[in-house]
């Protein structure tokens, strides 16, 4: 990872509200986010490295917080210092936000109807997608024989069997990590 | 429940979770519901299932928590004390820029992204089960992978795309 000085610059504020507010519009939680920002800032613009945004997410994973708060606020000050942090914020929260308080509103002829069962039924499904192809592109690194794989193999095992709290996996695969992959970094075998 | 109480709750409960949705969850059910009887079940469970129907981060149900218990004002307080703790990743990363040189902390930062990585592939099979419960849902991500991959478009668009079908098919298909 790099120093803040080498983003700043890259983005008006204007650009990196967009770019958040489109984040904001992905379904599938915080990963269906975090591909969104993934496309927009690693493969579109060429901003920041995939490991790079992989690695705020992991640090933001960790943090007493939403992760996705944790990387708007990282992201946001890396590309426009603090009040990009604040225009990161909003723009990312404003689409759900006002989804969130327009169903509420309608909370008397919603709740007892279908409508929430079709939005279920295609959805979240399509958020699926989104959080598959945000989870390969991100991984992709990784994806190679490697004991960064099988670590990662490991993770969502235990985190499959919904066992083990997710911030403790994270957690544990950092000092793990820092016993185990401390050294020169492996050569992919094959 | 006042603003400022609002406030405090929210808050307070998401910096002991942890930010877990699931624990936020069980603590404000007990606060809200089981305890204080402030909001009905049916109102609790409600805010809750829109955290999964609408887009962006799935604490954004906070808000329509925030929202039946004190208007728009409530919503604002609700999303601010989910959104502050974020800032603590700032002290955070400055830190780890002085010492991002250091073997250990090299090998951590490789942990952590592989035991993220994991995280993320858990999260698919998760959403997966509760997702894929018949045709259409399967047809809606095949198509979503297929706008992606295959015609490449970008992820909104294939998200909205395939979206679209499914709807289409739900009211064609007796499924």
């Amino acid at each position: 990872m790099s120093d803040t000085g080498e983003y700043r610059g890259k983005l008006s504020l204007a650009q990196l509200f967009i770019i958040f507010f489109k984040a904001g519009c992905a379904f599938g939680g915080g990963l269906g986010v975090l591909g969104l920002l993934e496309e927009e800032l690693v493969t579109l613009r060429r901003i920041f490295p995939d490991k790079e945004l992989v690695t705020l997410w992991s640090i933001g994973r960790i943090m007493p917080s939403g992760t996705m708060s944790a990387v708007a606020v990282a992201v946001g000050y890396r590309l426009c210092g603090f009040i990009g942090t604040i225009v990161a914020l909003v723009a990312m929260i404003l689409p759900g936000f006002l989804c969130c308080i327009a169903l509420t509103i309608g909370y008397t002829y919603l709740a007892h109807g279908s409508v929430l069962d079709y939005i279920d039924a295609t959805i979240l499904p399509a958020a699926l997608g989104v959080v598959i192809i945000s989870a390969w592109r991100l991984g992709r690194p990784i994806m190679k024989p490697s004991r960064d794989l099988l670590f990662a193999i490991l993770a969502c095992g235990a985190a499959i069997s919904q066992q083990v709290n997710p911030a403790l996996i994270i957690f544990g695969g950092g000092v793990i990590g820092a016993i185990f992959l401390g050294g020169k970094k492996e050569e992919p075998r094959g | 429940m006042n603003l400022f109480q609002i406030f405090v709750v929210i808050s307070t409960y998401n910096l002991l979770a942890f930010g877990n949705g699931s624990a936020v969850l069980a603590l404000l059910q007990h606060r809200l519901v089981t305890d204080t009887g402030i909001l009905n079940l049916n109102q609790f469970l409600y805010a809750y299932a829109l955290g999964r129907v609408t887009p962006g981060q799935n604490n954004l149900w906070l808000a329509s928590i925030g929202y039946m218990l004190h208007g728009w004002l409530g919503a604002l307080v609700a999303m601010i004390s989910i959104q502050f703790p974020g800032y603590l990743v700032l002290p955070v990363l400055k830190g780890y820029e002085r010492v991002r040189n250091v073997r250990a902390v090299q090998g951590a930062i490789r942990g952590l992204t592989a035991a993220s990585v994991g995280l993320m592939f858990a999260v698919v099979v998760n959403i997966g089960r509760e997702a894929l419960t018949g045709l259409v849902p399967w047809i809606v991500l095949l198509s979503t992978l297929a706008l992606v991959f295959l015609a490449r478009r970008g992820l909104l668009t294939g998200m909205v795309g395939a979206t679209a079908l499914g709807l289409v098919l739900k009211f064609i298909l007796p499924i």
